[in-house]
């Protein structure tokens, strides 16, 4: 990639907040300043310290607001990170059929993390669809396109997902002469049929990161309420447990899965890579939460 | 911080400012991120600009009181470390 691009994505790839009132500047500074891969390493680095300890301005209740909604992004971010990370889990493990010999503790410990994070995943849905309701509505009262525009792009994203995905299986089901198996399960045959997975699985990454980042931007430019960005928080933290507890039965039934031995080694690392990243994202997802329900705590003390 | 003692500047002048006053080539990203944390902790301040891509920051009365600390610490600091060394020349025979 073009290093001065690869810069502006980076400069980008700061939190909202910071962004918001830095990013103007640091652009600038950027493209006047001088020096090769050291300015993108130290930008790198910087963007990283940005997400891990973040700096808010303002008064004591922007200060909070910010904060909680820096919490509720990120949650939502590393969840929706967490739902491919998971579906490649279960299609190492559980798709076409289970592995042979995953039974008793670790096909119930596989199980239980499923049925939460089905669960958690109708939670994300339906307050997701309360936020967004909010969000929309109040753009629209102010006729505010900059919030409207990334606002509505996710529902149109997930409609066109959808659509590509009943392809795909329409598809499948016509390569395999009517089986039920869907064509991913059974894995491509011809180089034709990999190709096709693989622009899938990629289509399906771009969707996941443009709901994403829309979300975030139509979040942040939407500037919600003390009292609704308190809400979300609180739904964060609950999105926040359960990813503790869906990683936690991933890695008890990757572990059982390596003690079966059933699998080879190119199919353990296809179900080992989602766990590391699970278990990343469950980390900085607790991590988030802590600050933000902490800095929900101190704003109530303060007002009782 | 030490940047900002003399006059307010913007992103660029502070990074000139700095590698020039201690051969430190900082990178943009780290100098704002020191910008944003002194920033929060009301150290510094952004003036208004006509140009918001070349904002001038400034010290603060809080911002002068928390530097003039710590350089006075670093003064007492560096004036007890050449009176130790300059006693210890002789004793270790270096002198």
């Amino acid at each position: 990639m073009n290093p001065a691009r690869l810069r502006r994505l980076l400069v980008v790839s700061f939190p909202p907040s910071f962004r918001h009132r830095y990013g103007e500047e640091l652009t600038a500074l950027v493209s006047t300043c001088p020096g090769g891969r050291e300015v993108t390493f130290d930008l790198a680095r910087a963007c990283l310290a940005a997400w891990f300890r973040p700096s808010f301005l303002g008064d004591g209740a922007e200060r909070r607001r910010l904060r909680l909604e820096a919490t509720t992004m990120t949650v939502f971010v590393l969840w929706s990170a967490s739902t491919v990370a998971a579906a490649v889990f279960a299609r190492a493990v559980d798709d076409p059929y289970p592995l042979s010999g995953l039974r008793s503790w670790g096909w119930t410990t596989y199980q239980s993390g499923t049925a939460v994070f089905e669960l958690t995943s109708g939670l994300v849905l339906v307050a997701g669809f309360a936020y967004w309701l909010q969000v929309v509505a109040a753009a629209w009262r102010r006729r505010d396109g900059t919030v409207l525009a990334p606002a509505l792009l996710p529902p149109a994203v997930v409609v066109l997902w959808l659509a590509v995905t009943a392809g795909v299986v329409v598809l499948g089901h016509r390569l395999t002469n009517g089986s039920d198996r869907h064509i991913a399960a059974q894995g491509p045959s011809t180089l034709g049929g990999w190709l096709v997975l693989a622009t899938y699985v990629a289509f399906t990454l771009g969707c996941v990161v443009a709901c994403s980042v829309s979300a975030v931007r139509a979040l942040s430019r939407s500037r919600l309420s003390l009292r609704l960005v308190a809400g979300s928080t609180i739904v964060a933290g609950v999105v926040s447990a359960a990813l503790v507890v869906i990683t936690i039965t991933a890695v008890l039934s990757l572990s059982c899965v390596l003690m079966i031995g059933g699998i080879g080694a190119p199919d353990t690392a296809v179900a080992a890579v989602p766990v590391v990243l699970l278990v990343l994202a469950s980390a900085a997802s607790v991590a988030s939460s802590i600050r933000g329900v902490h800095a929900l705590v101190t704003h109530r003390e303060t007002s009782a | 911080m030490a940047s900002l003692a003399e006059r307010a500047k913007h992103g660029y002048a502070m990074l000139q400012d700095i590698q020039t006053t201690t051969g430190y080539r900082m990178g943009p990203g780290t100098l704002y991120g020191a910008l944003a944390r002194l920033e929060e902790r009301g150290l510094i301040e952004a003036l208004e600009a006509t140009d918001p891509r070349r904002r001038p920051y400034r010290l603060t009365t809080r911002g002068v009181a928390v530097l003039s600390e710590q350089l006075d610490t670093m003064r007492r600091f560096a004036a007890m470390g050449r009176r130790r060394l300059d006693r210890g020349i002789p004793a270790l025979g270096l002198a």
